[in-house]
């Protein structure tokens, strides 16, 4: 004899596999947030290069050495000292500055001399390339 | 005295709640996050003391090795983007162990494709390492 027995549960889908994607995806977005602002500061590239530089009164030649050490115009010098030996080279405040990098030194030590500079109100200052490295 | 003591154990924790709260630190982490393509090589961050916040994020990162990465690519692709994307500014983010005069070049090769504002992300100093 055959039952028509009609009476059917509904089943619920299980939430299972979505509570699991859901973690997946949160456990993701956790792990490559990042939180903070980023600190910048700012590159005036046409000055920083020298493009509209103009040279006046003695040699200015810093060349940057690892390890907050400079030579200018060939004498070693601390980077603390480099403003009180550039001001008596310099016939104006805002005289041209001639930056060199040597080989050894890396993008800190430059970032070092050119805030350096900035803090001591010498803007004007021109960073020569040694060599096309790109 | 009726000491009979109820039992709990047979009912099933509702989960509901911790659902909820999972979909809300979902939500928070898909709109506070944003995507960036970064190179697989670490980068660390030069020190320097900054009072500017990046604004208007556009990250060219540069790794220690000089290789560029600008939204995913390397290389000329990169500089390609760069070029035909007409910048208004661009966020560097470098290593401070480049080499400086890699560092003066690359600074070279931009000013040729006149981006008006150039900036380079720096870390706080009073977070750098004792010697």
């Amino acid at each position: 004899m055959i039952q028509l027995n009609t009476i059917s549960r509904r089943r619920r889908p299980s939430l299972t596999p979505m509570i699991d994607v859901v973690f997946l995806l949160l456990i993701f977005f956790m792990l490559v947030a990042r939180f903070g602002v980023d600190k910048v500061i700012d590159i005036n590239l046409p000055s920083a290069l020298g493009q509209n530089a103009q040279y006046e009164g003695a040699p200015r030649l810093v060349e940057i050495k690892p390890g907050n050490i400079v030579l200018l115009n060939g004498s070693k010098i601390p980077l603390d000292q480099l403003s009180n030996n550039l001001s008596e080279l310099m016939p104006s405040p805002n005289a041209l500055v001639i930056l060199r990098s040597s080989a050894e030194a890396n993008t800190q030590d430059l970032l070092d001399v050119l805030l350096y500079l900035k803090s001591e109100k010498i803007t004007n200052v021109s960073v020569l390339e040694r060599e096309n490295e790109f | 005295m009726n000491f009979r003591k109820t039992s709990h154990g047979s009912e099933k924790e509702n989960i509901v709640p911790m659902i909820n709260i999972v979909f809300l630190l979902l939500i928070f982490f898909l709109i506070t996050s944003s995507l960036v393509h970064r190179p697989v090589e670490i980068i660390e961050r030069p020190f320097g003391l900054s009072d500017s916040n990046v604004e208007d994020p556009n990250y060219l990162f540069i790794t220690g090795s000089s290789e560029i990465m600008y939204l995913g690519q390397t290389g000329e692709i990169a500089w390609d983007l760069i070029k035909n994307n007409e910048l208004t500014t661009l966020t560097i983010e470098t290593d401070r162990n480049l080499a400086a005069n890699k560092f003066i070049s690359l600074l070279n090769k931009l000013s040729d494709i006149n981006i008006p504002n150039l900036e380079m992300i720096v870390s706080d100093p009073t977070n750098k390492p004792r010697k």
